[in-house]
């Protein structure tokens, strides 16, 4: 395979630096040791790779970036300047991925309810790590991902949410990843474990947000098992600095009749890259992947979906929607796999962009691998522009152009809002959707 | 409607239907194609629109059904030259016993046509499984002001929704009359009324046996 | 109301059910649970008539009638409704039409006049304000894109509008969130009368907080292993499944035996 690594060369003096520094005993210090072997060997993606074809990071390769050591870089006045609303749960924040307990505020969740630090889970008891074994670095697999297998390389800190069978978490769990590079572009590498248990019920909200010129990259892994019977509903608000690059994978197992769904916005960044995979692994489950993304400039913007219909009787919704304005560029590649076992499987998958300006571009490939006969599996995509007809329409009603597009906008995201539960995140999409939109489409 | 003899069930005698039509719009023009298609042994047809004004507008309404050994091939081709021309496809495509369906359309905005539009969409419902459908759709645009949808399903009748309609007080028969009226209500809303109470008739004639 | 005897029955070519017995009288609501794979949907199958189950010994008699002998909709017309484990979609068919077309087949049936467009919307609106439906649920083809919640939903509103005598809910909580749960509740316990029985299977013990039943069973391997009131959901909550393996199945045929006997013993 003629892959390039240019840049996965200073990650072996750095992993080298860390295994001195810091080691980390047992599972967690071969797991590592795994993942860099995996990393090494496949180097960063090219896109002579079919799933990296329109995604050229060479900017990203090319950069030195130096993994975020165990200081937090940024203080509160930058983490406050981030901070998302929230709607009264508990937030844990981290800095550059590491965990900063003098930000956060875990308290009033219900029993049954562990919310913590992956180093806390660590150092809590003899063997904290050994309940996660089966899922930490399990369910987002690195053998052939280079930015999993390097997020897992240098795995020191994250948020684990551990809910018990039967337990209800009333409020949105917020967890904020900010990162900033101060003098020397950084590695920031969030990482997140969810185990929901049977039956249990909670919502996760997850913020990636930066700030300053320098260029930093933030390459984030969550996992999620989703236990029978459990519900799990996650959202990824993806606003980095304009400089910024963020690569992030979501990695979920659902269990008998378990509902997952996400929601996945990402909006800042020069080039951001989001990843869902979810399989479906237990009879009559359900799973929901959405999608608002917004691009400006010279915005990259990429999501890449896979659901995997691994047993019968499971239903799949996939609605991602995209709005691209200046020379921005977005991809969208959706694909569904039906395994053989996986009869009655129901799933539907639908891409909509909207281009606001004649230089934005957007490539959408749907790609579904049927094993299984008795399945019902839809996919459509559409391009478009504003109406405009409905623009002179609303002009003639005596709107402004400005207000005229807004309102136009808003309409096609609307079906996307109606189904995000949490008002506070509901809000901040109002209000992005408004700033984002200039006037003339050139930004 | 078409409703040439299909042959017997092996498909031998039935006729074969190979059909060209054609349609030219010009400026604020309209050409409809709605066409219930349930006979002969072979049927390729594809009664195409030229759109060369500038507002004119094309549509394609198609039913198709293959019961035992008969094939069905048949779409549209909707070229547009003009500006802000429209066109909408919407092609129901029904196969029982080994009958086999096919769409095959093509959708072509030239360099000119700024603005223009079309939506298309292909449903296939298969009934049993010795039957096909497949769907061939071309799209070559040359424009970047132009919007194109296109929405593709195939579904089965299955046991399941039969019993589920039953379990609801229906009898068989009933069932699968609802079930595949229900398919094709886009395309049968799009004829006069007493034209489209003939089409279902005909469509439960031919479909008659190839369920339970 | 409804008389299973030492029912038997195959799902393809393998032995499911191996006797079931159970009594199940008016007005009364009866939870039956076990584990994966148990032979719950297949009772409920074999009692809808689905294709595809075959039974092999036993009786099953439904107000007196020989419920076996009776074609899938007439079961449907003489009373008895199932709420699907996976709703079926059918795409293109309007769901208000598929249960308007059901309801007067039921109402035929009663000798009851049909319903016209204007009864029947008045009714339905009733009816979906009770599970909190969106409208446009009504005016969608059937279940078809539909999430699971309202499929489910759907389902019990189908069951609010046809007014069955025996109602037979396969798993209509798996996979909700308890807002749906409740909501769906809700609507099963409005529609409980003395003239009304529910047969309410489920895998998942929090449905019984809200659906509180009458009596429990526990089926395993094909039999009913053991029956009780509602603390037995409660019972199997804490331990599980597992201890059950220990007790011997109910005797095949009970003849006799009554639930009512069973469960004040
Ligand atoms: N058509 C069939 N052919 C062969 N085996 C079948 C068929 N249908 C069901 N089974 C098997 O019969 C057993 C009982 O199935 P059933 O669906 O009744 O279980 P259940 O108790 O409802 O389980 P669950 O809790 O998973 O819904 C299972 O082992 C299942 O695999
Ligand atoms: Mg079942």
């Amino acid at each position: 395979m003629p892959q390039i690594a240019i840049g996965a060369d200073s990650y072996a003096a750095q992993f080298a630096t860390l295994k001195g520094t810091a080691p980390a005993a047992g599972p967690l210090g071969s797991l590592r040791d795994d993942a860099f072997r995996c990393f090494d060997r496949l180097g960063f993606p090219t896109t002579r790779l079919e799933e990296w074809r329109f995604t050229n990071i060479a900017p990203i390769v090319d950069t030195p970036f130096q993994a975020a050591g165990a200081a937090a870089g940024s203080g509160r006045e930058v983490v406050d300047a981030l901070r998302p609303p929230r709607s009264g749960g508990p937030e844990l924040v981290f800095v550059n991925g590491r965990f900063a307990p003098e930000l956060s505020d875990a308290s009033g969740l219900p029993p049954g309810v562990r919310v913590r630090s992956l180093a806390a889970t660590a150092d809590a008891e003899a063997g904290g790590l050994d309940a996660l074994a089966p899922y930490l670095g399990r369910l987002a697999r690195f053998e052939r991902h280079a930015f999993t297998a390097l997020n897992t390389a240098f795995l020191a800190d994250g948020a684990v949410i551990e809910v018990d069978g039967g337990v209800l978490v009333d409020r949105p769990i917020h967890l904020l990843f900010a990162s900033s590079s101060d003098a020397a572009p950084v590695l920031s590498q969030p990482r997140v474990l969810v185990v929901a248990g049977a039956s249990s019920e909670l919502r996760v909200v997850e913020s990636h947000a930066g700030a300053g010129d320098v260029p930093y990259l933030s390459n984030a892994v969550t996992e999620v098992s989703v236990a029978e019977n459990a519900v799990v509903d996650h959202y990824t608000v993806v606003r980095e600095a304009p400089a910024a690059f963020h690569v992030g994978s979501l990695a979920v197992r659902i269990g008998r009749a378990g509902n997952f769904s996400s929601h996945a916005i990402t909006a800042g960044g020069a080039i951001v890259r989001h990843e869902a995979g979810v399989v479906l692994g237990g009879e009559g489950g359900e799973c929901t992947l959405n999608g608002l993304y917004l691009a400006n400039g010279r915005q990259l913007v990429d999501n890449q979906t896979t659901i995997d219909h691994a047993m019968p009787h499971c239903d799949s919704h996939e609605l991602y929607k995209g709005i691209l304005d200046g020379r921005s560029r977005a991809v969208f590649n959706g694909k569904i796999i039906v395994r053989l076992d996986a009869q009655k499987t129901d799933a539907k998958q639908s891409n909509k962009a909207l281009l606001l300006s004649e230089d934005a571009q957007i490539t959408t490939k749907p790609q579904l691998e049927i094993f299984a006969d008795d399945v019902k599996c839809t996919h459509g995509a559409t391009v478009g522009q504003l109406d405009a007809d409905a623009m002179f329409y609303l002009r003639s009603r005596a709107l402004s152009e400005a207000q005229a597009r807004q309102l136009l906008i808003h309409a096609f995201a609307a079906d996307l809002l109606g189904h995000i539960k949490v008002e506070a995140i509901r809000r901040q999409l109002d209000a992005l959707l408004l700033e984002r939109l200039p006037m003339n489409g050139n930004g | 409607m078409q409703n040439w003899y299909p042959g017997d069930k092996d498909g031998k005698g039935g006729i074969y239907n190979f059909v060209t039509k054609r349609g030219k719009a010009l400026a604020n023009a309209k050409v409809t194609w709605t066409q219930v298609e349930t006979g002969s042994a072979i049927t390729w047809k594809y009664p195409s629109c030229i759109l060369q004004g500038d507002n004119s507008v094309g549509e394609f309404y198609s039913v198709a059904v293959t019961n035992n050994r008969q094939q069905a091939d048949t779409g549209t081709k909707m070229v547009h030259l003009g500006r802000n021309t429209r066109s909408t496809i919407v092609s129901k495509g029904i196969s029982a016993g080994h009958g086999q369906n096919t769409y095959r359309g093509l959708v072509r905005i030239g360099k000119g046509a700024r603005g223009a539009r079309n939506f298309s969409q292909c449903d296939s419902l298969l009934i049993g499984d010795r039957c096909g459908a497949h769907t061939f759709p071309y799209l070559e645009v040359k424009n970047t002001s132009s919007q194109v949808e296109h929405e593709a399903s195939t579904s089965k009748i299955g046991e399941d929704q039969i019993f589920y309609c039953r379990q609801r007080g229906l009898s068989t028969e009933d069932a699968v009359n609802l079930i595949v009226n229900g398919f094709c209500k886009e395309v049968f809303r799009e004829l006069p009324m007493e034209f489209a109470v003939e089409a279902q008739k005909l469509l439960s004639v031919s479909l008659e046996g190839s369920v339970g | 109301m409804l008389e299973i005897r030492n029912l038997q029955a195959k799902a393809g070519d393998r032995q499911i059910l191996n006797g079931i017995d159970l009594t199940v009288s008016p007005g009364e609501v009866h939870a039956i649970m076990g584990p994966n794979g148990s032979g719950k949907s297949t009772l409920a199958g074999a009692l809808a008539g689905r294709d595809g189950i075959e039974v092999t010994g036993g009786s099953a008699t439904f107000k007196g009638q020989d419920l076996l002998e009776l074609e899938p909709e007439e079961r449907a017309r003489e009373g008895l409704f199932l709420a699907f484990q996976y709703p079926v979609e059918i795409p293109g068919v309007n769901n208000a039409y598929l249960l308007k077309a059901a309801l007067n087949e039921v109402r035929k049936h009663r000798g009851q006049p049909e319903l016209d467009a204007m009864d029947f919307m008045t009714l339905v609106r009733k009816r979906m304000s009770l599970l909190e439906m969106d409208d446009a649920l009504l005016n969608r083809p059937v279940n078809d894109g539909f999430s699971g919640g309202e499929k489910k939903r759907n389902e019990i509103f189908q069951l609010a509008v046809l007014e069955p005598t025996l109602a037979i809910l396969d798993e209509t909580d798996s996979g909700l969130d308890i807002d749906a749960l409740k909501t769906v509740a809700g609507g099963v316990n409005a529609m409980r009368s003395p003239e009304r029985s529910m047969v309410v299977v489920t895998h998942y013990q929090r449905l019984l907080h809200y659906i509180v039943p009458d009596f429990v069973h526990v089926l395993a391997r094909g039999r009913i292993v053991k029956s009780g009131g509602k603390e037995l959901a409660l019972e199997l909550e804490e331990k599980g499944y597992g201890w059950l393996d220990a007790e011997p199945a109910r005797p095949a045929v009970a003849s006799g035996v009554s639930l009512h006997e069973t469960s004040t013993a």
